[in-house]
């Protein structure tokens, strides 16, 4: 991937917008001083995908454990709605 | 004959629910409601996505709520059997531009175990130059 100079880019910045504007996949611009890679600039559906796949990761770390450490005791959602004083009929 | 009968919860899924209603009882009711269209079928969760190799995790999924009006702050998470779910974790997520800093840390500080899974976060954020 190309990288582009800072003021490239701060140059090109409308035209950059306008491209990704006009497609959720185009390519993201890497840039930095002396074309050494220090920042991107990508559309903002691929940042949101991205997001995405980090949360998923975080989870899967979560339900990992989760699962490893099960007793296998589970509560129905009447019970648990009984817990919190709401009525299921509200649900 | 219970009124719902494919949604059931985990101790640890109570205990996050329980710990939620300290801070706000009204994201519990968000999350017994998205609980309640999910056993009514009215929503179906989010198959998780895999990330290794080792860990199956093919039967789990996620479904989004938070308080009416607001942003999606937190994920109910499920596992699937077939037929029933299971709730195994109610989370909050923090601010989503807050994730990639937290990722970064868990690698620095080798949180993020599984080889598969370090291998491709290490690759996605080393074209961003931040990787160690």
């Amino acid at each position: 991937m190309a990288v582009e100079t800072v003021a490239a880019t701060r140059a090109a910045l409308t035209e950059i917008v306008a491209r990704f504007r006009a497609a959720d996949d185009a390519q993201p611009v890497v840039f930095g001083r002396r074309r050494v890679p220090e920042a991107a600039l990508l559309p903002y559906a691929q940042y949101r995908a991205l997001m995405d796949l980090v949360e998923d990761l975080r989870i899967s770390q979560v339900v990992e454990a989760r699962v490893a450490a099960e007793q296998g005791g589970t509560y129905s959602l009447e019970d648990v709605a009984a817990e919190f004083g709401v009525d299921p009929a509200d649900l | 004959m219970t009124a719902f009968a494919r949604v059931r919860f985990t101790a640890a899924a109570l205990d996050d629910l329980r710990r939620i209603a300290e801070r706000d009882r009204a994201l519990v009711v968000a999350a017994l409601k998205l609980a309640a269209r999910v056993d009514r079928g009215e929503t179906q969760p989010t198959p998780l996505r895999q990330f290794s190799k080792t860990g199956n995790l093919s039967d789990c999924a996620k479904a989004v709520f938070g308080l009416p009006g607001s942003e999606d702050s937190h994920r109910m998470v499920f596992q699937h059997d077939g037929r029933d779910w299971r709730v195994l974790a109610v989370i909050v997520v923090e601010e989503r531009t807050d994730d990639i800093p937290y990722l970064l840390a868990g690698l620095r500080l080798g949180r993020i175990t599984d080889p598969v899974a370090r291998g491709k976060v290490q690759r996605r954020l080393k074209g961003r130059g931040r990787d160690r």
